[in-house]
């Protein structure tokens, strides 16, 4: 029993121990399997292994410094790809870590800085760097002597770090003092080379060729007298820094460094030998890029001469032979090249697989290089092994889309246009089927479209280029949306959309506001302009002080010999108008004047009975009943107004506008198809235009006169008290106006426009008579101007609210100038009114699908009428019956052209 | 039981001269109106002589007019004023409203707002039609070719039409064995075909149809092209395409009387319309499968080729062949093939060859051919 208790006690230890025993193994297992992981498996799979050591790492005693040594390898990791903000953590604990457990001149230190610096280094972050180089330094003077290479090429960092805050003085200092250390200690010459080179790429950076050149010499110089000049090490410094000179531009000195190489090699190897012949090669490769193809030519051939046929160096010479290819190719010296060129392919296909880059290179060039000589046989050919390689590879790569196009234009060089379409048409099968929207789709597209243009398939052409012309606005909001996205998460964070939205509407409402106070303050200013010049109550209007016609009244015949008789000068202005008393002139106080108002009775139900019915007559008789049914509807609305009592009436009839719209009907049809009949007779690319004009022309001239004829009828069919009105004006006068307002209204970019209305209305109330007594407009247009200008500048930024309040002002100003015999017209409308009467009846027409027109009619009459009204005397025995004949042809005309006529 | 009204009314007199009212006092005898004036003789007016012109709608005046041109008028404000006239003179003519018909007048609009949607939807659903059908048989063949060459003219420019000889050859022999299939038309059909990657057929009014090269490419064999090609050969003998512009006239015509001067149309019939128009194409399309499939089978071909060229259209999410057509609209591609199936299920004959395998090929081949 007690034995079996110690075994239990025993094993209990064994099992406590074992893990903390275990975990040291473990943990270098985990940090050495993240190295080998890495490389097989990258980043997710090295960052696992080191979550893992350092999880164990933490469990170890306090001070261990494998905690410390984990977090610089988790540090290396992050900063290995990139990720400096995930490293830079680590790091610092690290260095923590570090500051806490160990000596203050251990290395480990050194090397947590250095981390850190590099990492600020590459982060941009120069000064946090420059701190960090320099506790390097101290740390590594401090254990390791302060003359310590180490030491310098801290210095060396810190004269980088110099370089890109652009501290230049602090820069060469400190290349300066690295090298000055390096020599002062008497360091071996090889290790001060390499502080000289350093140096000398700082002056090459920083464009000082001459500097440059004097501390590159300096490390040759050293290299050689450590080195000599034969040890390939010293040659591959030589070419080294020969090609950071030709990086700065300073050829001559990378030549003369090449050309060094040559002599060296010519004088130690011999002419013949094939490091001379790498010599030659690499002149080759260097005239090359400065362009000079004689040159380069020559050393490539003198290259091959030495190389060629020798074993064992099959492949530098197949290098040679495809840039020596390469340069001929430039001379256009196409020939050759091909031999060249075909040659160097042969021994890398001998060599290498066939998919490998260097053989496929020289065999693409080999294609272009024959459709160059326009030998395209030969080309398609290559291009077709190219292509095979490159399919077996893998049939769906961007080779071997580049292929099939370039075989698609070798083939059109060629002008087999037909065989051209089938490999473009490949290349575009293989791109469809990548994730749209796709840019190289859509290139391809425009390849394809063109071979069938060139084939002369012209519609597939454009349906190509219009598919493509889908993909780039696809492409293009592709990759500006993300952008935007992007931009507004980091600007406003994941709560931008709310933003977004409050933003559009607090500016939706700021823009409602914004109208709702501009048309306030619009609709006062306006009130304010307006008001000085309309009457106050009960303003005498005299009586007009021209002939009366006599009674029995005078014959009239129709139209115009009518209007002469009693053809008043439509420019007096105001010849018995109210005259605006000047400012400040008190106005005398008068009694309220007798007013007699309009009223309107109608109901849009009983309207609507009317319409109903006249639809049905119409459909009945083919549509000849619409002429009848209208009269009906107007005679309706007619007996419905109301005017101090008594009702108006219309005596027109359905006949007579049946009449009318048949001697309107010839004059419609032959204006609307003029351009055709002209087209007919007149054989010459002008007569569309001139037809097209005179269409135009027509409808300016015929608008006028129509809506001038309809006022003109209208009113010889309309009575009150059983006295008619009539309109006396003639119509080539009203027709005149209208042509010279609208050509001034043109040319003076509408600033005319108050002037043509004020004297077109004026034309057409002025030329009003009820029985024998005529109407009188006083209005000009010099009044009406500044509430013009007002309503131009206000009208966007209302939101065309303003135009209601303009309206109202324009008709209260209108009516308040019209008088007849010695009373005045009245008009209380609103602007506020006019509002809600239009939105209303939007309203009601919308929700209805149309059918509440008639209810639309009768509210929209009720409203005007019920706010205009006659004040002053008006001694009605006077008016005397004096009707005027009139046809109803311009009543047809209106009706065609669907013009409103409102009375 | 009728109280007796009064018989002694006030009323407003205009004398048709002046603006000036009287007052005055009317008396209704049996034979006319007697009124009496304050100031001025009394006047005497006969029943025949006189007009209503006012007072037909419940609180409105009474107006009474007598004389032309420039009348006379009485106006009565008491709405009581007829039933009065009606009860003294029972024998009157009817010049005068009768306020007893008033309640008739509500129901009289609903009724006439029954009959207009009544007689509006029939005079859409069949008027309409009736009247495309008779004016496109009323058309002349001759203007019917003129309307198709223009048509074609905007479609397919000359350029784009094939003009290999050996391929057109075959195609004339394909039409010509379709044509056998038709009796009494009196169009002679012209087949082009055009070089576009569309794949399709159109019919043109007067014989004109195109195969799309597209469509050209896509059929297989002789019969599919020929189903395609007696699809659009009845949409030419059914004058669908005239039928459907002549459609669209009168429809306009009719919308048009429907709206009155009530310029702001209630825009609902719009709506109605345009799915009365969908309804109408269909039935044009089906009437070409079916007397296409029809065709087929009078000429011995084989029905499947139809089906099968269908199926393919289908399969390529194409649309089916149709006539030139304003507004597009199409029945379901599956119906439609679901019928020709029964048809072609229907079928007895033994399928003969229409073209050879060389003029097949010919034909196939044409599209290869450019005009220069």
């Amino acid at each position: 029993m007690f034995q079996r208790l110690t075994l239990l006690v025993l094993g209990a230890c064994v099992v406590c121990a074992w893990p903390s025993l275990a975990q040291t193994d473990i943990w270098q297992d985990h940090i050495d399997r993240a190295e080998a992981v890495r490389e097989e498996g990258g980043y997710d799979a090295a960052r696992g292994q080191l979550d893992l050591a350092l999880k164990l790492a933490e469990e170890f005693e306090e001070g261990d410094p494998r905690l410390a040594d984990t977090l610089k390898a988790l540090g290396d990791l992050e900063y290995r790809y990139q990720d400096y903000e995930l490293a830079e953590p680590f790091y610092e604990r690290a260095l923590a870590l570090r500051l806490e457990n160990l000596e203050p001149n251990d290395l480990d230190m050194r090397d947590s800085h250095e981390d850190l610096a590099e990492l600020y280094f590459s982060d941009a972050r120069y000064r946090e760097a420059i701190g960090h180089f320099e506790s390097m330094l101290q740390v590594a003077g401090a254990a390791l002597g302060a003359d310590h290479n180490d030491v310098a090429y801290a210095w060396t960092r810190i004269g980088w770090t110099h370089y890109y805050l652009e501290e230049h003085e602090d820069a060469v200092a400190a290349f300066q003092q690295a090298i000055e250390l390096r020599e002062s200690a008497g360091a071996a010459a090889d290790s001060v080379a390499f502080f000289y080179q350093e140096q000398g790429e700082y002056f090459v950076w920083t464009d000082q060729p001459e500097r440059a050149k004097e501390s590159f010499d300096k490390a040759l110089g050293l290299w050689e007298s450590v080195w000599g000049e034969a040890e390939p090490r010293f040659i591959e410094k030589l070419v080294e820094l020969g090609e950071k000179h030709g990086s700065n531009d300073q050829y001559d000195e990378q030549e003369a460094l090449l050309n060094r190489v040559l002599e060296i090699r010519e004088r130690v190897l011999g002419a013949q030998s094939v490091k001379t012949a790498e010599a030659l090669s690499e002149l080759g490769a260097f005239w090359f890029k400065r362009t000079e193809d004689e040159k380069a030519g020559d050393f490539y051939r003198q290259a091959l001469q030495i190389r060629e046929g020798l074993e064992g160096w099959e492949l530098n010479v197949s290098d040679d032979r495809v840039r020596f290819a390469n340069v001929l190719a430039r001379q256009e010296r196409y020939e050759e090249a091909i031999e060249q060129m075909a040659r160097g392919l042969d021994i890398r296909a001998a060599n290498f697989k066939r998919s490998d880059e260097l053989v496929t290179y020289p065999m693409k060039r080999l294609a272009e290089l024959h459709s160059a000589i326009k030998d395209y046989d030969q080309a398609a050919a290559h291009y077709r092994d190219l292509l095979a390689i490159y399919e077996e590879e893998d049939p769906r790569s961007d080779e071997v889309v580049a292929t099939l196009q370039s075989l698609s234009e070798t083939y059109s060089a060629a002008e087999r246009h037909e065989e051209a379409i089938a490999p473009c048409e490949r290349a575009v099968a293989i791109l469809e089927e990548k994730p749209e929207p796709n840019r190289e789709l859509a290139d391809a597209l425009v390849k394809l479209s063109a071979a069938y243009s060139k084939d002369g398939r012209e519609n597939d052409a454009i349906d190509a280029q219009n598919r493509a012309t889908g993909i780039y606005a696809a492409v293009a909001i592709e990759e500006i949306t993300p952008g935007l996205g992007k931009w507004w998460e980091e600007t406003f964070g994941p709560k931008g959309w709310w933003i977004a939205g409050a933003v559009v509407f607090l500016l939706t409402l700021m823009a409602l506001g914004v109208a709702a106070v501009m048309t306030f303050v619009g609709a006062k200013l306006t009130r304010k302009v307006m008001r000085q010049y309309e009457p106050p109550p009960g303003a005498p209007v005299e009586p007009l002080v021209t002939h009366q016609p006599q009674i029995p009244a005078p014959i009239i015949l129709p139209g115009e010999s009518a209007a002469r008789v009693a053809h008043a000068p439509e420019t007096g202005t105001a010849e018995a108008g109210w005259v605006a008393p000047a400012h400040g002139e008190p106005i005398p106080p008068i009694e309220p004047p007798p007013t007699r108002r309009f009223s309107f009775h109608g109901e849009g139900g009983s309207l609507f009975g009317i319409h109903i019915v006249n639809m049905l007559l119409a459909l009945l008789t083919f549509g000849i009943y619409y002429f009848w049914g209208k009269v009906k509807a107007l005679k309706y609305v007619y007996s419905q107004a109301e005017f101090d009592d008594d009702r108006f009436a219309f005596h027109g009839t359905g006949k007579e506008l049946f009449l009318g719209w048949l001697r309107a009907l010839p004059v419609i049809l032959l204006l609307y198809f003029f351009p055709q009949l002209l087209a007919l007779i007149w054989e010459s690319e002008m007569a569309q235009i001139v037809g097209v004009f005179v269409l135009v022309a027509g409808i300016f001239v015929i608008v006028p006169i129509a809506q001038i004829g309809s006022w003109r009828y209208r009113l010889s069919r309309t009575s009150w008290r059983g006295i008619r009105f009539s309109f006396r004006g003639r119509t080539k006068r009203y027709l005149g106006l209208y042509l010279k307002g609208l050509l001034l209204s043109i040319l003076s970019l509408g600033l005319y426009s108050p002037v043509m209305m004020v004297e077109l209305l004026r034309y057409q109330y002025g030329n009003t008579y009820f029985g024998n007594t005529k109407f009188r407009f006083h209005a000009r247009a010099i009044e009406i101007f500044p509430a013009f200008i007002l309503s131009w500048m206000l009208t966007l930024i209302t939101l065309g609210f303003h135009n209601f309040w303009y309206q109202a002002e324009l008709a209260r100003y209108f009516w308040s100038h019209t008088t007849f015999a010695t009373s005045r017209m009245r008009c209380r409308v609103t602007g506020g009114g006019l509002l809600w009467l239009t939105v209303s009846n939007g309203l009601l027409v919308l929700f209805t699908l149309g059918l509440a027109f008639p209810w639309v009619q009768v509210r929209t009459a009720r409203y005007w009428l019920e706010n205009v009204y006659l004040e002053g005397d008006l001694d009605l025995t006077a008016v005397q019956q004096d009707a005027q004949q009139v046809s109803a042809a311009a009543e047809g005309m209106a009706d065609f052209l669907d013009l409103p006529i409102g009375f | 039981m009728i109280t007796p009204l009064q018989q002694k009314w006030t009323a407003s007199y205009f004398d048709g001269e002046s603006a000036r009212r009287h007052e005055v006092k009317v008396h209704i005898t049996s034979a006319g109106l007697a009124i009496v004036r304050d100031e001025g003789e009394d006047l005497y007016w006969p029943y025949q002589e006189i007009r209503q012109t006012q007072g037909h709608y419940s609180g409105e005046h009474v107006r009474l007019e007598r004389g032309e041109p420039s009348a006379e008028i009485l106006v009565v404000s008491n709405e009581d004023f007829l039933a009065a006239l009606r009860q003294v003179a029972p024998n009157i003519g009817q010049q005068f409203h009768d306020p007893r018909l008033r309640p008739l007048r509500s129901k009289l609009t609903i009724v006439a707002a029954v009959a207009v949607v009544a007689l509006g939807s029939a005079m859409y659903y069949w008027g309409v039609p009736a009247m495309a059908n008779l004016l496109a048989t009323l058309l002349p063949v001759s203007w019917e070719e003129r309307l198709g060459k223009s048509t074609m003219g905007m479609l397919v420019s000359s350029e784009d039409e094939c003009a290999d000889p050996q391929g057109l050859a075959a195609l004339e022999e394909l039409v010509t064995k379709l044509t056998a299939g038709i009796d009494d038309s009196p169009y002679t059909f012209r087949v082009t075909i055009a070089r576009s990657g569309m794949v399709n057929a159109f019919a043109a009014p007067g014989g004109y149809v195109v195969v799309m090269e597209g469509l050209l490419k896509l059929a297989e064999t002789p019969d599919q092209l020929a189903g395609v090609l007696a699809h659009e050969m009845q949409h030419v003998v059914h004058r669908h395409t005239t039928r459907a512009l002549f459609h669209e006239i009168s429809a306009q015509a009719l919308l048009s009387i429907l709206s009155g001067d009530t310029s702001a149309t209630p825009f609902g019939i719009g709506g109605a319309a345009t799915l009365a128009d969908l309804h109408h194409q269909r039935s044009h399309e089906d009437e070409a499968d079916r007397d296409g499939m029809e065709l087929i089978g009078k000429v011995q071909a084989d029905p499947r080729g139809m089906i099968e060229m269908f199926n393919h259209l289908r399969e390529l999410g194409l649309e089916l062949p149709t006539a030139i057509q304003y507004l597009s609209s199409h029945p379901s591609t599956d119906d439609r093939i679901a019928i020709l199936e029964a048809l072609a299920a229907k079928a007895d004959h033994e399928p003969r060859p229409l073209l050879s395998e060389q003029a097949w090929a010919d034909l196939r081949e044409a599209r290869r051919v450019v005009q220069e």
